[in-house]
């Protein structure tokens, strides 16, 4: 067997040094990290050795899938990744998720890292921090801590702003000259993990939340870095621990409620349609159950009742927090002193976290990562003090030198006013964009691109943000989804910067924070569409109201076919009843003088029953037309179906307009001749005009077989007499046409014999 | 999971919040009491780091090792499923199997129905579509509902297979459905607890041999029909058994509504009013693209699985005088036993149900006086060893029947056993290729190892009391051909898989449950066996074995049946409380002469080939309806 590592033993001097550090937030997916304690080639063998090592094992990595461990007592141990390797031998076990060997070190491990205390080195130099950690904003500039309106778009960052990278930016600081340290002392803190998991419909995703609260200034703290755990000692745990717990759970609980809130209402959201869809389909069936009256009232309103609770339970959303881990940790702090060129401010930095804490404003307390410094050195949050700078100065008014007083809640940013305004939404907000983790975020953004048509081919993942490249009515796409941060606007530095990195393929930039004028003035230029906030608003709200709608446009559709059938009903039986009046009004007291007037009379006739029998083939066709028009079968909601469209009708409604004065033409030519003459002409007329007659008896029964305005109850729209008396009028225009056609046999020979004599004289 | 969720009510919209209206939300916010707990007393823990990991040196790294962890969490999605790899050493699912359970779990969520033919493994698609769910955290509660005949199968695949621990309601460890987190039960059961079982939500509820629950008048429809579960699979190869209503009745159990009313259904899709057997020829794409969105349905000729033959050797021999007249005593010994008994009583069906007197007091445990009585009967056709052992263990527990009992076994010593000379003269004409030989009796196994052994072969016992390694060590010396004749009894049996080298199986002592005789020759017929599989089958001529042979088992061709058929027929004939082994032993003891004993037996062979004959003509009115 081949050797091909070393043995490694638990060493405590010997740190785990992670090569990068963890997010504040991480979702489930696989992490190609890893801590450098054993070399195997998956992240879960390289878990599970270095929580072997840390048991007190010694670890050897056998093969590229399979790994092996002599515990402290002795034992040994085989893991795998691999299946197949598993089935080998009964002593391999393998590492899958889900699986007991893996749960069983998870367990363990979380066992062992949930509660406990420890002290983390200073891990930089205090100066060179605050060197790094702290810039002066340009004067030229100054947007990031320029007044707003509330209304108004907030502030987008410059390209050289300090707060792009994450430090501090001071106004009217000027270039820093000198820094000096003044104390340093050790602070405690707490540092707690939530798992939170998501459930829904479509299943269940797990995402760890950090949260850092300093007990001193109530306010949050980054996430301490893996690598800073390497060289962290541990300590007991602080007398004061429960005591500090319980109000940074208290803390942790506030800041977490609007992100499970806005993940909880996004998922209900997302799955809204389909869960109105299934509950329309219950709540039809009930109907049409109380309309068929099988069962007992009290059964069918229990069995809904029962069944729209299955629902629920189906779609339900879940969203539970719980506590993972508590650690306390004490990290050495110092304070220092900042001179720039135009003034000087003090600097708490966290040595342990390699962070400068976030500038107090001197007159309301907040704290911020932007302030103005006034001229006699009062640092005061842009809210307080907003500056109005220009390409060569800026002004401030110090609220602290003129000795205004804080008023409370006045230092609440917009956003955030917006956020304690949102007391009653009614679907998911752009507020709600703003809370979501970036996992939700994520998740949102994929559900946005559907929504928009588009067939999402792949999500890449970047180290700032995933790109989705996806189609969009078949073109190819690329989708950003930037989140500048509260208060903050996308800038133009964003777009050329998203735009470079498409490379020349279309772009979309989806954002729940507004865009700067200038960036829609880049985006232009670029061809990049921006989906910011505003659009971001319109689409929720569209989405949010989409079944209603989709419900409401279905009605309405409803309406106006009922609209257009009842409509061509009305001219269908205005026709019929025209064509009715007509052959009535035919009788005609006048005689045909002469044989040859007979002659005439009689081709014309002839000529028009032509015609007629032409439109009666045309009026069947267009009835049973009509009649398909409705459906055959009462619909769920024991309605009559119209499954014609309006334009649908209108085109009938044309032809029956059309079909209607080729009708009353020919009537009105058979109307216009004597109704009086010898040979049987007089018999053979007065056939042909009862024969029509009951035609359009026939037609107009016929066409009052189904009432489309009764259309709510499909037994009331349908006439069953009128249908009978249908039959009845075509077995009567059968047999008119019947003795018209044998009037015709004894009348035709005459006919023939004049039309031969008016053919040959 | 233990400590309380406080469900705060969210600050969600109006919408969200009004009941039946909208998805109900609830955000949870666990209280940490555990962790308050261990602060609460840190004193007592906090002197050694063994004790309390607080003070473990190694803490920060655990710290950052579990931080690191959470890249290791289940995906979200079922693009990748965890229930094959975890249950690798298992099972090992067929490519079809795994289409069928990423669309349950991708498409159809949260209820389907599992409608592949038979014999394609339904069993194995739910346990892992409920495997890969548990996995998940998404379903803890389940509830598997089947026929009587198929609870013990369930429970043992799920054990075997998916190494989940499945209480049955007739066991004693069962404390009740409130209680329990997965229960497999009797479709009977669940109709007499339905109240029981309906207090509370499942996670999920399984249902074999969904079929029965065609009946939109049964109480076990209704039943179900009021069942609340989040997830819902039904399984069944005949979906429309009898009716295209039956269609109906199963699709509205996993989508309430999609089909509307039963009648909107029958105006919709049914030509023919009165019998319900044909679908409107203009519908029937449209009802087949209704029952795709909720079922899968895989057919034998789409699955390509490669079975290998069975060819089945019945060998009768008559028994030594001796053992004639033991079997003739010891039976009429038996049949007197039995007849003390109380009658079980008979349901509207003419069906034995629960005896009233044990139902009504007191009392004779019935149940527990047949489990004796066919131990005993399970003795006496196995060994004259083995009944002589269970002779002189009962004595010793009943004075009053000692002497008779004594001499009994004592004539058992001197008696040969037919069937015995009959193994070896076949495992002589095996030429020492491997068998697997079942029998009933650990007695019996005994006996014959020693005898296989004094013949010059090799032979170990594989029985229920081993332990897991010196299973693993008894078919991995099987398996390398130092044992020929491995011989199990059926308890020991569970897990095992010897198609690698074994490809004869004797059953020694017949079986009265022809489940149990499936999963005897399922040990080395199945995936994997390369060779036919011949199967022995031995009987004493003119005993009850003979006949249940004979008139029970080879009338249904059950050694020949479709895999997965024999479910479907035992589950038809035994609805009742009195399962197949019972109503044979009740033929032998309650029967007076052979030909009577020969009468029962073959009338419960008419109702199995009846039930055989109506599952053929179900499968092919599924076919016309679903092709």
């Amino acid at each position: 067997m081949k050797w091909l590592f070393k043995w490694r033993k638990k060493d405590a001097r010997e740190p785990d040094t992670p090569r990068s550090a963890a997010p504040s937030s991480s979702a489930a997916k696989r992490s190609s990290e890893r801590s450098g304690g054993i070399s195997a080639a998956s992240p879960l063998l390289q878990f599970a050795g270095e929580a072997l090592i840390l048991r007190g094992a010694r670890v050897r990595v056998e093969d590229a899938d399979l790994l092996f461990a002599v515990l402290p007592d002795g034992a040994t141990l085989r893991y795998t990744d691999f299946a197949p390797r598993a089935r080998e031998s009964q002593d391999i076990q393998l590492l899958a998720p889900g699986s007991a060997a893996l749960a069983d070190l998870l367990a363990e491990t979380a066992r062992h890292g949930a509660l406990g205390a420890f002290e983390l080195p200073a891990s930089a130099d205090p100066i060179e921090r605050a060197r790094t950690g702290c810039g002066d904003i340009p004067t030229a500039c100054g947007r990031c801590v320029a007044k707003n309106a509330e209304d108004a778009i907030p502030p987008a960052l410059c390209e050289v702003c300090p707060l792009r990278a994450g430090r501090l930016g001071v106004l009217g600081l000027g270039r820093i000259r000198d820094v000096r340290e003044v104390r340093r002392w050790q602070a405690q803190s707490v540092e707690l993990t939530f798992r939170v998991t998501y459930r829904d419909r479509h299943g269940r995703y797990d995402e760890w939340l950090r949260f850092g609260w300093d007990p001193m200034t109530g306010q949050p703290l980054p996430p301490i870095a893996l690598a800073s755990l390497a060289h962290a000692r541990v300590l007991p745990l602080p007398p004061t621990a429960r005591d500090l717990l319980a109000p940074a759970l208290a803390e942790a609980e506030r800041a977490l409620q609007p992100r499970q809130e806005a993940a909880a209402v996004f998922f209900a959201q997302r799955d809204n349609a389909e869960y109105q869809r299934q509950r329309d389909d219950l709540l039809t069936t009930a109907e049409r159950l109380r309309r068929e009256s099988d069962q007992a009232p009290d059964e069918i309103e229990r069995s809904l009742a029962m069944e729209l609770t299955r629902l629920g339970d189906v779609f339900a959303v879940g969203v539970d927090a719980e506590l993972e881990s508590a650690v306390f940790i004490t990290t050495p702090m110092a304070e220092v002193t900042v001179r720039g060129g135009s003034g000087s401010l003090t600097l708490h930095l966290d040595l342990g976290r390699d962070v400068v804490a976030p500038l107090a404003c001197a007159h309301c307390g907040q704290f911020t990562q932007a302030a103005v410094l006034c001229r006699q050195g009062h640092l005061l949050c842009p809210r307080c003090a907003p500056a109005r700078t220009t390409s060569a100065a800026a002004t401030v008014s110090c609220p602290v030198c003129e000795g205004i007083p804080a008023t409370p809640g006045s230092s609440a940013s917009p956003r955030s006013r917006r956020g304690k305004a949102r007391t009653e939404p009614d679907a998911l907000t752009v507020t709600h964009l703003d809370a979501m983790t970036d996992e939700t975020w994520r998740r949102f953004v994929g559900w946005y691109l559907e929504q928009q048509q588009c067939a999402i081919d792949r999500v890449e993942e970047r180290e700032s943000a995933p790109i989705w490249r996806l189609r969009a009515a078949g073109e190819p796409l690329i989708a950003l989804a930037p989140r500048p941060g509260i208060d903050r606007a996308l800038g133009d530095v964003e777009v050329r910067a998203a735009a470079a990195s498409a490379r020349g393929s279309a772009l979309w930039l989806i954002t729940s924070s507004p865009a700067a004028p200038e960036a829609h003035a880049t985006a232009k230029q670029f061809g990049v569409r921006i989906i910011d906030r505003a659009e971001m608003a319109r689409f929720l709200a569209t989405a949010s109201q989409a079944h209603t709608q989709q419900r409401i446009e279905a009605e309405r559709d409803t309406l106006a076919r009922i609209a257009a059938a009842t409509a061509l009903h009305t001219t269908l039986l205005d026709t019929f009843s025209a064509l009715e009046h007509m052959l009535a009004t035919a009788e005609n007291a006048d005689r045909v003088g002469s044989r040859s007037a007979l002659v005439a009379a009689a081709t014309r006739i002839e000529a028009d029953c032509q015609t007629a029998e032409r439109a009666f083939l045309a009026w069947d066709t267009i009835l049973a037309e009509w009649i398909a028009a409705f459906g055959e079968r009462e619909a769920r909601d024991g309605s009559l179906a119209v499954l014609l469209t309006p334009s649908a009708f209108d085109t009938l409604g044309a032809r029956i307009a059309h079909l209607r004065e080729a009708t009353l033409a020919a009537f009105a030519s058979i109307a216009a001749t004597p109704g009086d003459g010898e040979a049987g002409y007089a018999v053979w007329r007065k056939a042909v005009l009862e024969a029509f007659t009951a035609r359009c008896e026939s037609l107009r029964w016929r066409t009052q077989i189904i009432t489309p305005a009764q259309w709510r109850d499909f037994s009331a729209a349908h006439d069953t007499q009128a249908a009978a008396q249908s039959e009845s009028s075509a077995t009567s225009a059968r047999y008119a046409a019947g003795r018209a056609a044998k009037a015709y046999d004894d009348f035709a020979p005459r006919i023939r014999t004049g039309k031969a004599i008016a053919r040959h004289g | 999971m233990d400590s309380p969720t406080r469900d705060r009510p969210a600050d969600v919209p109006a919408h969200h919040q009004q009941a039946g209206a909208a998805i109900p939300i609830t955000i949870g916010f666990r209280d940490p009491s555990d962790m308050l707990q261990r602060l609460a007393a840190p004193t007592p823990l906090a002197t050694s780091p063994a004790l309390d990991p607080a003070l473990d040196p190694a803490l920060p790294r655990w710290y950052a090792l579990l931080l690191r962890s959470h890249a290791l969490a289940a995906p979200a999605t079922f693009d990748t499923l965890l229930a094959p790899s975890v249950l690798y050493d298992r099972v090992r699912p067929h490519p079809y199997q795994l289409r069928v359970v990423e669309q349950v779990l991708r498409e159809k969520a949260p209820a389907a129905i599992l409608a592949d033919e038979v014999g394609l493994g339904k069993t194995i698609e739910a346990g892992l579509i409920y495997k890969e769910l548990a996995l998940r955290g998404l379903v803890s509660s389940v509830l598997v509902l089947a026929p009587k005949a198929l609870l013990s199968q369930w429970q043992d695949e799920l054990r075997e297979r998916f190494d989940e621990d499945f209480v049955l309601t007739d066991e004693k460890r069962f404390s009740g459905f409130d209680r329990e987190p997965r229960i497999i039960c009797s479709l009977p059961q669940f109709v007499r607890s339905f109240d029981h079982i309906a207090i509370r939500s499942w996670d999920m509820v399984i249902v074999d041999e969904a079929h029965l629950l065609a009946n939109p008048e049964s109480k076990r429809r209704r039943c179900a029909g009021l069942l609340r579960a989040r997830w819902r699979l039904l399984l069944t190869a005949t979906p429309v058994a009898n009716k295209v209503t039956d269609l109906y009745s199963l699709i509205d159990l996993v989508a309430p509504g999609k089909l509307g009313t039963r009648r909107e259904f029958e105006n919709e899709f049914v030509a023919d009013a009165a019998t319900c057997r044909i679908v409107r020829p203009d519908r029937l794409a449209e009802l087949r693209a209704i029952v795709a969105q909720v079922s899968c349905r895989t057919r034998r000729a789409d699955a390509e699985i490669p079975f290998a033959g069975r060819t089945v050797y019945t060998r009768d021999i008559a028994p030594t005088s001796a053992e004639d007249a033991l079997i003739s005593d010891v039976t009429n010994y038996l049949r007197a036993l039995y007849r003390r008994l109380p009658a079980p009583a008979r349901n509207q069906r003419g069906r034995t149900s629960a005896p009233a007197a044990e139902r009504s007091g007191p009392r004779i445990n019935r149940g527990a006086v047949i489990r004796e009585i066919m131990a005993l009967q399970q003795s006496l056709s196995s060994h004259p060893r083995a009944i002589e052992q269970s002779l002189r263990r009962r004595a010793e527990s009943h004075a009053d029947e000692r002497d008779i009992l004594l001499a009994l076994a004592d004539r058992c010593q001197t008696a040969a056993s037919a069937k015995e000379r009959l193994l070896h003269e076949v495992l002589a004409d095996l030429k020492g290729e491997p068998a697997l030989i079942f029998t009933l009796r650990l007695e019996t196994a005994a006996h014959l190892r020693e005898a296989i052994r004094a013949r010059g072969s090799t032979a170990e016992c594989y029985i229920g009391a081993l332990s897991r390694l010196e299973r693993e060590a008894l078919v991995a010396r099987f398996n390398a051909g130092e044992i020929s004749a491995l011989i199990a009894t059926d308890a020991g049996a569970e897990g095992l898989n010897l198609q690698q080298r074994c490809h004869v199986v004797v059953n020694y002592d017949l079986h009265w449950n022809p489940m149990r005789i499936e999963q005897r020759i399922g040990r080395v017929h199945r995936l994997g066996q390369s060779r036919d599989v011949s199967v022995y089958n031995f009987a004493l001529s003119d005993t009850i074995d003979d006949y249940v042979l004979r008139l029970l088992y080879q009338k249904i061709n059950l050694f020949t049946m479709t895999v997965g058929a024999l479910e479907t027929v035992l589950s038809e004939v035994q609805e009742g409380e009195l399962d197949l082994e019972e109503r044979i032993l009740d033929a032998l003891l309650r029967a007076d002469s052979p030909d009577a004993i020969r009468r029962e037996v073959e009338a419960l062979g008419d109702e199995l080939v009846g039930a055989d004959q109506r599952q053929h003509e179900a499968i092919s009115f599924t076919e016309r309806v679903l092709a």
